[in-house]
């Protein structure tokens, strides 16, 4: 399916004309949260999504997860429309939505047990789950429980599970968003290199312009009121990039570059 | 990473420590009130019609249960008991689970079940008796209306306290309804299933007990009403002694119930 022999190759995830809106609470018009976006995303790349807050872009993320049922327009997987999660996809949540009854190990394999893959064991569950609580760094505290451990911790529980069921798309939704400055700086620069050992399509939504920039392959910009795409920009960075990338002459120019977009 | 575990073991520690001098001072004051108990009506200060004897009620306590009869009180009330409270659970925690699901349900049910949980269960006893005779029936009634409303209410607040995340992320790995209700909403509205449960439980060995007092022809309750009346302190204490720990035995294996099924999820 994903090696068609195709000049142009297609898109991973094309969005096409999408408009997401919810039921406002005591009116009778709608919410518009997304407005008509467009959006290609070649396999393999790291997108983020950059805004303010309200423009929607939490919104389009959870749409290609099939979490939000778009009001017109349609998000497109491998070609095939969206039509609900798949296993193709898996979500990465600000607000980390761990278990609070289930140990580190167990939280891992919440997602490896709800989607049943053909032929793996009990114990292969576990074992896979095992493999990835160590890649995030957490060997040691597999039963531990999510009260038990900071935030930072806590996310990579999150991403840990996500990266589990071993999704061709990774989505994450301001994932570091509570985190302290530090944490997140560090969290950005594990997930990176996480990252670039499968090269798996990931999109992730934040509002911090710098954290947006030094993850990307390219920022999707959004606006407010109806939220919007206002501009996609490719950054041209080398990598790996460390800390000393975030105060290079290019990485100025992005970030005074996103920043009059979205001002 | 070492540092955080080794305050861990530290707190842990401490917390034993506590836990034995807890222990201590409780031993130690009931073997106080137990001492008083007995020597005060010794001392003629009380009366030892009205307050007994600690060794008055053991004595009287072998009486009962050398005595015929006594097995047959005690499977009477435990009969009642286990059925009227067993379907209040069977009942109870299904019917919760589907109001917390379900706001229509929930709303058209909620005034009943709130002018019920509003009223005293006991001063239903008396049409109860009217409607199933003063036999076994009305006894599990009784049990089975004081606890069934406990558990209702708490299981219903249990699912709808669930996070929205914790059903959103299920979902996002393909989750199917079922799969929602048996790895989140079930676990996640469990300490609220079980809070019910012990509330429900002294609630339907109140209802139990009050429902032999009130008109019955065996259990426990009716032997305190018998020898209340006869004046006969020592049997009626050690009645209600008995009550008492079975309270309390069935309320620690609730909890003890509890933690297995908590750790069973881990």
């Amino acid at each position: 399916m994903d090696a068609r022999p195709e000049l142009e190759p297609a898109p991973h995830i094309r969005v096409e004309s999408l408009t997401v809106a919810y039921e406002k609470p005591h009116a009778a018009e709608k919410l518009i949260a997304v407005s008509d976006a467009n959006l290609e995303i070649a396999r393999g790349t790291f997108i983020t999504i950059v805004g303010p807050s309200g423009c929607g872009k939490s919104s389009l993320l959870l749409s290609i997860a099939g979490l939000v049922r778009p009001a017109t327009g349609c998000v497109r997987v491998n070609g095939k429309p969206v039509s609900g999660p798949g296993r193709d996809r898996a979500v990465v949540f600000q607000d980390f939505a761990l278990m609070p009854w289930r140990s580190v190990i167990a939280n891992v394999r919440f997602g490896l047990e709800l989607q049943r893959l053909p032929g793996l064991t009990a114990e292969d569950l576990t074992a896979r789950a095992h493999r990835y609580v160590e890649l995030v760094g957490l060997k040691g505290f597999e039963h531990y429980h999510p009260h038990q451990l900071s935030g930072g911790m806590r996310q990579r529980v999150g991403i840990a599970r996500a990266l589990a069921v071993d999704p061709e798309i990774l989505l994450l939704d301001e994932p570091f968003g509570s985190l302290d400055a530090q944490t997140r700086d560090l969290m950005g620069s594990e997930l990176i290199a996480i990252w670039e050992r499968n090269k798996k399509t990931a999109l992730f939504v934040t509002h911090s312009i710098d954290e947006a920039i030094f993850l990307a392959d390219q920022v999707v910009v959004m606006a407010t009121n109806p939220g919007r795409i206002t501009e996609i920009i490719s950054v041209d960075l080398p990598r790996p990039r460390s800390v000393e990338t975030m105060d290079s002459k290019r990485f100025i120019e992005y970030r005074q570059r996103i920043r009059e977009r979205l001002s | 990473m070492k540092l955080t575990r080794s305050i861990y073991l530290t707190a842990h520690n401490a917390t034993s420590r506590l836990c034995a001098q807890r222990t201590l001072i409780s031993t130690l004051a009931v073997a106080a009130f137990l001492a008083v108990w007995e020597l005060a009506p010794r001392t003629g200060a009380v009366d030892a019609t009205f307050t007994s004897q600690p060794s008055r009620v053991i004595a009287a306590g072998w009486d009962i249960v050398t005595s015929g009869g006594f097995l047959n009180d005690v499977s009477v009330s435990l009969a009642e008991f286990a059925i009227g409270f067993g379907l209040a659970i069977a009942i109870g925690v299904p019917v919760g689970l589907v109001l917390g699901r379900f706001p229509f349900l929930r709303n058209l049910l909620d005034p009943p079940i709130m002018a019920i949980y509003a009223t005293p269960h006991l001063a239903l006893l008396p049409i109860i008796v009217v409607w199933l005779g003063i036999g076994m029936q009305s006894k599990i009634a009784v049990a089975f209306v004081g606890g069934v409303i406990p558990i209702l209410v708490n299981t219903t607040a249990g699912v709808r306290g669930l996070e929205r995340s914790w059903i959103v992320a299920a979902r996002s790995f393909c989750a199917s309804s079922w799969d929602v209700f048996v790895k989140v909403i079930l676990p996640g509205s469990l300490p609220s299933i079980t809070l019910g449960i012990r509330l429900g439980l002294s609630r339907a060995v109140l209802g139990v007990v009050v429902g032999e007092m009130y008109q019955s022809q065996a259990g426990l309750g009716n032997k305190v009403m018998r020898y209340g009346s006869e004046f006969r302190t020592d049997y009626l204490l050690f009645y209600v002694l008995l009550i008492s720990v079975f309270g309390l035995a069935a309320t620690t294996a609730v909890r003890v119930f509890e933690e297995k099924l908590w750790t069973a999820g881990k």
